[in-house]
């Protein structure tokens, strides 16, 4: 059964249909909210207020965009959300900034260089302006072509095409620079 | 060499992804055949890839997938409001109790039925920023307020928006309902006392 399939017998009372809904993409939504906000718990909770949003507008939504593209647009509106509160409160000094570990390795220089690493790659992309790490999430991580971008976000794909060569060429200067040559 | 380095520069990891058409691709290659400058630019290009992908994935807890689903359904039929008092665990005496109230109130006929009229400016003034945030980006779901990319979080204020209406139901539904019963229960003078006083309201 096809996602609209799902969505008008979710219209006609079938709450199952949206379960099956939230099975479909639950996965991809937690690794996009993951990758903006780099945190576990942060990721859930976007989750969770992401599908309950959806569930709320899936009772009038109309299918002049696909539902996986308006998932996808909750998913970003709610996690953009969320990192505006995030960088609100770190310019204002309530949020110390905190970084995540990776998996754990046996060796301990090993997984010392892989955490740092880990930091740096978190770093050059929390640094991006936010149109750019969007783009950048979408298209690298999501790997979404630019035109379902282009769809989420309400915008040309001539200036994501811009917006995603910048986020690459800062990641890749933040990265070097770091590392050293 | 069809195109400059500025462009083939820009069309590097879409080329690396296979993400180009077959003529893209081509030209890219032809490109890079023949120019050094760009064939390092792609070198560059390549390690930084390999340390973001080395980098994909992060640590999930076992088994986090599998709660969603439960968790949500708990927070969606999680009664409110007035399912919510009906919910809880009343002692045995309440319902004597109820019964008594409700007889004593039509033998005095209290009209227990009105709605008293609801102290907007207290309940707006109750409105904590963040729900204002929460209701506001809520919107920019819909279309009918555009995106935005303010680039000082700082300056992403309420004050002085255009609440639409969408804005202004999402706020209700959130915030006030609860308190109202339903939006149709608002007269045109309250939603624009509610509007007037939102947008004197900052994010921050």
């Amino acid at each position: 059964m096809n996602d609209l399939e799902l969505v008008e017998r979710f219209q006609k009372g079938d709450e199952a249909a949206f379960n099956e809904l939230v099975l479909r993409y639950k996965e991809k939504i937690y690794w996009t909210a993951r990758r903006f906000l780099q945190d576990h718990d942060e990721a859930d909770e976007v989750v969770q207020q992401s599908f309950l949003k959806a569930y709320k507008g899936l009772k009038t939504f109309r299918s002049d965009s696909g539902v996986f593209t308006w998932l996808y647009r909750i998913t970003v509106n709610t996690a953009l959300n969320v990192l505006r509160k995030q960088r609100a409160r770190e310019f204002l000094g309530i949020d110390e900034l905190t970084t995540e570990t990776g998996p754990e390795s046996d060796r301990p220089d090993e997984q010392y260089e892989r955490r740092e690493e880990k930091a740096l790659v978190e770093e050059a992309i929390r640094r991006l302006p936010e149109k750019q790490r969007t783009v950048f999430i979408l298209r690298f991580y999501d790997q979404l072509s630019y035109e379902e971008i282009a769809d989420i976000l309400n915008t040309s794909v001539g200036g994501l095409k811009a917006n995603f060569f910048h986020a690459m060429r800062k990641i890749e200067e933040y990265v070097k620079r770091v590392q050293g040559p | 060499m069809s195109r400059g380095h500025d462009h083939i520069e820009q069309t590097l990891t879409d080329f690396l992804a296979g993400g180009l058409n077959d003529t893209e691709q081509n030209e890219v290659q032809t490109h890079l055949d023949s120019c050094p400058l760009c064939r390092e630019k792609l070198a560059s290009l390549q390690e930084t890839i390999a340390v973001l992908e080395r980098n994909r994935d992060s640590g999930v807890p076992e088994g986090y997938f599998g709660t969603i689903l439960p968790r949500l359904r708990q927070r969606i039929d999680r009664p409110r409001g007035l399912g919510r008092l009906l919910d809880l665990r009343w002692p045995q005496w309440a319902a004597p109790l109820a019964a008594a109230i409700l007889v004593a109130g039509l033998l005095t006929a209290i009209p227990l039925t009105t709605r008293e009229t609801p102290d907007l400016a207290a309940l707006t003034r109750e409105l904590e920023a963040d729900d204002l945030a929460d209701a506001y980006f809520d919107a920019l779901q819909t279309s009918a307020v555009p995106v935005t990319w303010p680039d000082d979080p700082i300056n992403g204020t309420v004050a002085g928006l255009d609440l639409s209406n969408g804005v202004l139901n999402l706020i209700l539904d959130e915030n006030v309902l609860q308190e109202l019963g339903t939006v149709e229960d608002l007269n045109q003078e309250e939603v624009e006392t509610i509007l007037r006083q939102l947008e004197t309201r900052t994010l921050l």
